[in-house]
């Protein structure tokens, strides 16, 4: 009970922080105002404006006053779109959420057998082939890998929708696109991208976790005591490589979020990352601050999981020392 | 692994999908780099905005198929006097929400247009007073006889005063206060397509409106997603899931041309580019030549002379831009026929750069965005090197819209050479001698956008006079004639007026405007 309260103290930090830094950085991305008005408007109208949104107080002031709104809920106004920052927020974050959810599935789904498939048969030659195309995984650009897609799937063999969130409907009481034909269509392209660095990362790092293990001397014993090989892969070896592959997991997934922007604004996904992208172009600081204090929420509440996922995997942290 | 999975699902998928890349008679999916960024047509003065907008609302005139300014909401008007303007209007239209038009909206629309956060203000900048005078008759007074008055109001849409009263939304957002921005994701006007569903930045779809006043072409619904990649969006053309892309980006065009079933279409914009050179600064900045050598008008036609505008297009626009001889296109009010531009001739350049006495050359920084116009970042590389070639150097900073206008614009103006453009959106040029070329006068409005600082106080007493002369004729003869006092000054240098390029469905008949609106009742599906 201690050490959450502990950490939600750090997340909270963490996201003031990441806040405050976003709030020197909006000092460079341009000024809103020029963003907002249409050419014919007067300078004097645009300095009123500036004025009256605060553009002229000290950073520090500006900073403060926007804590002080969001502790109350309030993430003010998007400067470009003349709409509530929470609202439009909640109107993209499911599209985003389902992205990220379903090619994190997806690279857990692959990234789990192929790691422990390569970690047993290491010389074999799907293994070295699976270890190949991990490298594509990790070092090809998404926006390249995904313009590449739609070329093959969407232009040449007219097979997958090249853009865009497909229908919607609801499933016990969630909305989603991942709950029609049209909508899995739609999401196919946009999730194997997005999924193909961290299945990469994942397998590669349950393939060395593995080799590591099964030298070890307990592994050994496991053999002399003539257990199944099943048996010996899977419970003796595969548990013990858990808890550094959780900690990464926890990362690389909540990274999706961030990930997400490039592959969002090559499928045009309508998610958050594209809000994002938009934001920037526009210099629309709301909008900017809310995106990043979501962002660092995510990572902190990740680190948080991952923590809780310690205490029931591994023994030596339940039982050890407090 | 996942190379294994893509095909396997594909196939399987492929049969599912078939149907869907087929469009059915009447409906058209465009899509476009952008949205719009709100529905309220007061709030965000930015052309694409508008212009989509201009299908939902209308204003009292508008353009009709051939551009002509024609009466919408508005039947008829006469003018009794220089200042006073009488417009009867149109019975019997009626809103998307089924409610009756009448003068009482004008009115209110009009209030609104000039509220504090309207962006729309500067429209009835030369309006004194607007009064009902009975239900279908609107009385217009100006300050000073404004022969341009129905340009002007083309950009002022009407809303209706009910619906907005009804839903909070007397006003254009104000970002400081707590109001639902009812009027931001809602539309209620008269023009010929309703918004019917709207996600923003996601997908827009839009239906005729049975009960519009006027004809309108055979499209009954129109589903409109923004794409912002632009090999995306060319993708969604060439595998059929769109029938119009806006605009196709240059190095597709061949790709496009070649693909069975579309087409591309284009027509030149009003919009013209310019080479820019700082003619006020003592000390020109960035530099480290001494004093301010755009001063002398021979360094300025040096470099006119220098810039091979022809090359650019060839090279950069693909061919897609018509080389220009003064700062509006021809089919602006104002255009000088006979004018023509400095031609190409860098041993002229270099004979006059030494008679200034820069017979070694000289150093520069030019300033310059990369995301505003089509392939602004290349045509001044292209610039660059073309001066290099008479011994100027510049260094160029390239830059994001986002930081290059804040630098530039008024009042620090902080460049001394940069690349500009221009579209007037009255289609005549008072606008752009107001905004471009005027001598600044920031407190009257005039030249915020002359960042060049430069003035020919003789082409300004001109255009104030032909600002408030009636007589269409004569006026034309005045700003023709300071477009020429402009040009010999070379207060700017021209480059081109860049052309709308869009890749469409073979089927379907697109209208393109020179300020690129996209009337979408005069486009038809075959």
């Amino acid at each position: 009970m201690y050490s959450i309260i502990t950490r939600l103290v750090q997340a909270a930090i963490v996201m003031l922080c990441v806040a405050l830094v976003g709030f020197l950085v909006f000092q460079y991305v341009g000024d809103p105002v020029l963003a907002m008005v249409g050419q014919e408007t007067s300078v004097a109208d645009r300095e009123a404006l500036r004025k009256q949104l605060g553009l002229n107080d000290p950073i520090v002031v500006q900073y403060i006053r926007y804590v002080g709104n969001a502790l109350q809920g309030d993430f003010g106004i998007s400067y470009s779109f003349n709409r509530d920052v929470s609202d439009m927020i909640a109107e993209r974050l499911p599209a985003t959420v389902e992205l990220v959810l379903l090619s994190g599935v997806l690279s857990l789904a692959l990234a789990i057998p192929a790691g422990i498939y390569t970690g047993i048969h290491r010389r074999g030659g799907l293994a070295q082939t699976i270890m190949a195309l991990s490298v594509i995984g990790v070092s090809v650009p998404s926006f390249l890998l995904g313009i590449l897609l739609i070329l093959v799937f969407s232009v040449w063999l007219p097979w997958l929708p090249s853009f865009g969130r497909g229908d919607i409907a609801g499933l016990a009481g969630f909305q989603s696109s991942l709950f029609t034909v049209d909508g899995l269509l739609h999401a196919l392209m946009p999730a194997t991208v997005l999924c193909l660095f961290q299945l990469g990362v994942i397998l590669r790092l349950i393939r060395s976790e593995m080799l590591e293990v099964l030298r070890t001397d307990y592994i050994r014993f496991a053999w002399a005591r003539g257990l199944p090989a099943q048996r010996v892969y899977l419970q003796h070896a595969l548990k013990n490589t858990l808890v550094p592959v959780v900690t990464a997991v926890g990362l690389q997934l909540s990274s999706l979020f961030a990930f997400s922007i490039i592959t969002e604004y090559v499928f045009q996904w309508p998610g958050m990352g594209s809000l994002l992208l938009h934001a920037i172009g526009q210099s629309d600081i709301p909008l900017l601050a809310a995106y990043l204090i979501f962002v660092g929420f995510v990572f902190t509440l990740a680190n948080l999981v991952v923590d809780a996922i310690y205490v029931l995997i591994d023994p030596r942290i339940r039982h050890g020392a407090r | 692994m996942h190379s294994k999975l893509l095909p396997t699902a594909a196939v399987v998928l492929a049969f599912m999908l078939a149907p869907a890349t087929q469009a059915s008679a009447a409906t058209i999916r465009i899509a476009s780099q952008g949205d719009a960024t709100s529905l309220d047509p007061h709030s965000h003065n930015e052309s694409f905005t508008n212009y989509f907008l201009a299908n939902v609302y209308e204003g009292l005139v508008g353009r009709d198929r051939d551009f002509k300014i024609a009466g919408q909401l508005a039947e008829s008007w006469e003018q009794v006097d220089d200042k006073t303007w009488i417009f009867k209007l149109r019975p019997g239209v009626t809103f998307h929400d089924g409610s009756e038009f009448n003068a009482e909206d004008v009115v209110f629309s009009f209030d609104r247009a000039l509220a504090e956060s309207s962006n729309f203000k500067h429209v009835l900048a030369s309006v004194d007073s607007y009064r009902a005078v009975d239900d279908l008759t609107i009385e217009i007074i100006t300050t000073a006889p404004n022969p341009i008055l129905l340009n002007d109001l083309l950009d002022l849409m009407i809303l209706d005063k009910q619906w907005a009263e009804a839903n909070g939304a007397e006003e254009p957002i104000n970002l400081q206060a707590e109001e639902k921005s009812f009027s931001a994701t809602n539309a209620n006007g008269t023009g010929p397509f309703a918004i019917s569903s709207r996600a923003q930045g996601e997908k827009t779809e839009l239906v005729k409106y049975a009960d519009y006043w006027n004809e309108s072409g055979n499209i009954d619904k129109v589903v409109f997603t923004p794409i912002n990649n632009a090999s995306t969006l060319v993708s969604a053309l060439l595998s059929g899931e769109v029938d119009l892309v806006m605009p196709l980006p240059l190095q597709d065009i061949a790709r496009v041309e070649s693909a069975k079933g579309i087409k591309v279409v284009s027509s030149p914009e009003a919009r013209t580019m310019y080479i820019g050179m700082d003619q006020w600064r003592d000390q020109i900045i960035e530099s480290p030549v001494e004093g301010n050598p755009f001063k002398d008008l021979k360094v300025r036609q040096a470099f006119a002379h220098a810039l091979d505008a022809q090359a650019i297009i060839d090279r950069v626009m693909q061919g897609q831009a018509t080389l220009s001889t003064q700062y509006v296109m021809d089919k602006v009010n104002g255009y000088n026929p006979a004018l023509e531009r400095l031609a190409y001739d860098p041993e002229k350049a270099k004979a006059l750069l030494a008679e200034a006495g820069y017979a070694d050359g000289m150093e520069l920084t030019m300033d310059c965005s990369t995301d505003r116009y089509v392939n602004d970042g290349q045509i001044c590389q292209a610039a660059v090197s073309l001066l290099a070639r008479v011994g100027v150097k510049v260094n160029l900073i390239a830059q994001p819209k986002a930081q290059f206008f804040p630098k530039v614009v008024a009042p620090e103006f902080g460049t001394s050479f940069f690349l500009l453009s221009w579209t007037p959106s009255t289609m005549d040029s008072l606008n752009v001698f107001q905004n471009v070329l005027g001598s600044r006068d920031l407190d009257n409005g005039r030249g915020a956008w002359n960042i060049s600082g430069c003035s020919v106080p003789e082409a300004d007493a001109i255009v104030e006079e032909a600002a408030v002369t009636m007589d269409a004729d004569k006026r034309r003869a005045m700003l023709e004639e300071a477009m020429a006092l402009m040009v010999d000054d070379v207060c700017l240098i021209p480059l081109h007026v860049q052309q709308l390029v869009w890749g469409a469905a073979e089927n379907i008949d697109v209208v393109q405007h020179p300020t690129f609106e996209f009337p979408l009742e005069y486009y038809n599906v075959n």
